[in-house]
Order: C-alpha cells, then structure tokens, then sequence
C-alpha cells in the first residue's frame, strides 16, 4: 500500500515556511513544517515512500531522505492526518526503528492543538456538568425571547413603568 | 454608569425572591444580545457592558442570556446564567452573578461577532505594531498590560485582541479589570482619562508573546516560526471552533509580518522592561 493522506474535512492555509491544518471533523489544529506539508501533499496513494521522498525534495527544495519521510509519516498518522493504519499497513518500518531515537529527541515535524470551546469567566462556581455549555452557532440558534407581558415601553425613556 | 435601558419584564414564571425581571437588549459588534436577568443584578453592570454597545429595539436577538435567582441551600442568592435556555453558569451572591453575565455577554458577543475574530489577550500599541500577550482569565493579561503603559505603551485591550480581516488588531476599548483594588485605582488614574477620547486605530500585529508566569522566571524566550505564532493566538481564539476558517484565515494574515515569542516571564514589571527594551 502506499501512503494515503486524510483531507476531506480539513482546511488548509499556507504560511510561508509551513502550512497550518484545521481538522473540522477533530476540532485539531496542526502547524506542519515544510517537510511534512509536503508529505502530506503529496500523499495521494499512488506514490512509494521513495518516489514520496523525491516528490518531497523537489516541493521543498530542501534535501530530504527516506528517514526524514517516514518520520513525517508517522508524526501525520499520529496527527490523524492519514487514512488510518496506511503507514503500518504499508510495512514501512516504524519511525522508531527506522531512525533512532536521536531523532525522535529533535523538534516535532507536526505540532498539533485541540480547538477548546470558549469559557467565560474564571470566577463562578464550579460547572454542574463536565462540558461547557453549546454557544449559539447556526446549528445552535437562539429561543425566541419571551415576550414582555402586559408592558409597554415608556416614550423616551428608559424608566420602568 | 449603570445600565441605562431596561425594560421591565412581568412574568410570573421568572420572577425569585419577589425580584422583578427586566430586558436589556443592546447591538455591539453587529450582534444583537439580549439580557433578562433581575432588576438587581441588571442595575450592577455597568455600561456599556460590551465596549461599543448600543442600546436596541425590537427584533430577533442573535442571543439571549437569561438569569434566574433562588434561595442557595447556604443561605444567599444562587444565580443561572443559560444561554439560549442551556444553563451555562450558577453563581452565588449578585456581585458575582453580574461578573458573570458580564463575562458572558462579552463571550457571546465575541463568538458571534461575525467580520472580527477575538483573541483572549492583553494588548498594547508599541512604535507602529501591537504587542499582543494571549491568555485566559486570570492569566495576569491586565497586570502585564498595565505595565506595559506605565511605561510608555499606549493601551489597547485587556480581554480581546479583536482582529479584522486584513489581520489589523482593534483595540477593546474598557478599563482594565484588576482584581487588587490599589491596581485598579492605577488603571482608571492612568487611563481613565484615555477611555474617554475616541478608540485609537487598527494597528499591524508587532509581537506576539506566548507566555507563563513563574515567579522568579527571566524572560529567555525562544523565537516561533510563523506557523506556531499562529497557533498560539488560535488557543486562545474564540470563535475557532464555529468558525475555524475565517479565524484562521484572519489570524494567518496578521502572523505574516509579526514576531512570535514563548517562554516562562516573572513579574510583570520586569517582563515589561525587558520587552520594551528589546523592541
């Protein structure tokens, strides 16, 4: 099998150096480097981790191998960021085996966020349930208000009646 | 000054304690908001209670907050604050409720602003750009900000980072809220009479700083790339996940040209004075 990179659902916007993901489906957000957009690119299922790798030097302009490719595989599967099980199942050696762990010490190829629903304030009792409430969205549209009963307005004013 | 609208609401079902309940309704942002809440609590906010807001009339509301008061168990007022009918906070005591529904309402306001995207952070103009210094409620946003003016910043925002579509940061024009009375008497001396004068203008984004306090810390930041500046303004971004395009669209604007910074910082004065020094 050949690598197969997750893109429906996701949105993309590239930054100079790097490309950042939003995950709709995860509510993720991932920052990949330059090396890793490219994998994930031109992970389209029809390419070897060797041509991937060739693929990868020609996008970034900058030297890759076949180790620095395998570890951008397993950081994206990890990220969720690949069809599920594609790196194993491809029998590429794990990144582990396949670079050591100097490596795996170096700076992450995929850094990745959970989108967190917004909380209000910090001073209030404890929630009564575990999540915080649903904000409104367009799924999620306000109740009509109730309406005043038997009040009218003042004229110009804003005093209570 | 206190609330200056609001219309009495009588409704058997929602009156506690004998309270009357009122409606406030107000537009800030371009989001319509609406508050029922008892005459009691309305009468402690102050306003506006969203920077910019107007009082409104008629017409569907993009929201509404809705308090009830009842006895505590303990003794005193348990406020719910529920939005849209789902109970969203509970709350003891009426100073605490209006802290609350105040908070409440300016989330709200800021998740449903539409053409902004707002960013938990504390922010200050610096020469041509804005420092902006993301994080939650009590992360010390209003401390470090005020610091930063006492020496020669120009204050812009201690809630939100307000951001347009151009990545151009607004400021979020209210007093700092400081949780030691004497700090609170430096703020509205320093900046009172600021906030009286018209809003200063959109500004680039300058430096984003993505920050911890430990005491005794020395601020020794590391340099971010784009990419994770970027995401240290989305952590903290609040319409993310209702509108993860468009905010990371905004942000990824503002990012381009700005400098990102994450480490531990120590005490807000100097952190200042290091910060300043070094821009």
């Amino acid at each position: 099998m050949k690598p197969l990179a997750r893109k429906s659902g996701i949105f993309a916007e590239n930054l100079p150096e790097e490309v950042v993901l939003y995950d709709k489906t995860r509510d993720k957000v991932h920052c990949l480097n330059k090396t890793a957009a490219a994998v994930w690119e031109n992970s389209d299922g029809s390419k070897t981790v060797d041509e991937l790798t060739r693929a990868v030097e020609a996008k970034s302009g900058a030297p890759a191998d076949r180790k620095l490719v395998l570890q951008a595989l397993e950081e994206l599967e990890e990220a969720g960021l690949m069809e599920a099980g594609v790196v194993r199942e491809a029998g590429l050696p794990s990144r582990r085996e396949a670079v050591g762990k100097m490596v795996l010490a170096g700076s992450a190829l995929v850094a990745t966020m959970v989108a967190a629903a917004p909380k209000a304030h910090a001073s209030q009792d404890p929630p009564k349930g575990g999540d915080p409430p649903p904000l409104p969205t367009p799924h999620n549209p306000p109740p009509q208000p109730l309406p005043p009963i038997g009040f009218k307005p003042p004229a110009g004013g804003h005093k209570k009646p | 000054m206190l609330v200056p609208s609001r219309n009495q609401v009588v409704s058997s079902s929602s009156c506690k304690l004998g309270e009357h309940n009122s409606l406030l309704s107000f537009f800030a942002y371009g989001v319509k908001l609406e508050l029922h809440a008892p005459d009691a609590l309305l009468s402690q906010l102050a306003w506006p209670i969203v920077p910019g807001a107007e009082v409104a009339d008629g017409g569907q509301a993009d929201a509404v907050l809705s308090v009830r008061g009842d006895r505590s168990p303990e003794g005193g007022t348990r406020y719910e604050i529920a939005e849209n009918g789902a109970v969203s906070s509970v709350v003891t005591g009426l100073e605490a409720a209006a802290s609350a529904l105040e908070a409440w309402a300016q989330l709200t306001i800021a998740t449903l602003a539409k053409d902004l995207v707002f960013v938990h952070a504390g922010v200050v103009r610096w020469k041509d750009g804005a420092v902006v210094v993301p994080g939650r409620s009590l992360s010390g946003k209003s401390t470090l900000v005020l610091s930063f003016v006492e020496r020669g910043a120009v204050y812009y925002s201690d809630e939100y980072a307000v951001f347009d579509s151009e990545g151009r940061v607004h400021p979020y024009w209210r007093l700092p809220k400081l949780r030691v009375a004497s700090d609170q008497r430096v703020a509205n001396s320093l900046l009172g009479l600021t906030l009286g004068g018209a809003p200063p203008k959109p500004i680039p984004l300058g430096w984003v700083l993505i920050s911890r306090y430990e005491a005794g810390s020395r601020w020794q930041p590391r340099r971010l790339s784009c990419g994770r500046t970027l995401l240290g303004l989305l952590d903290n971004t609040v319409p993310l996940r209702c509108r993860p395009e468009q905010s990371v669209q905004f942000l990824a604007r503002a990012v381009r040209n700005a400098q990102g910074f994450e480490g531990m910082r120590g005490e807000a004065a100097d952190f200042a004075d290091q910060i300043l020094a070094s821009f």
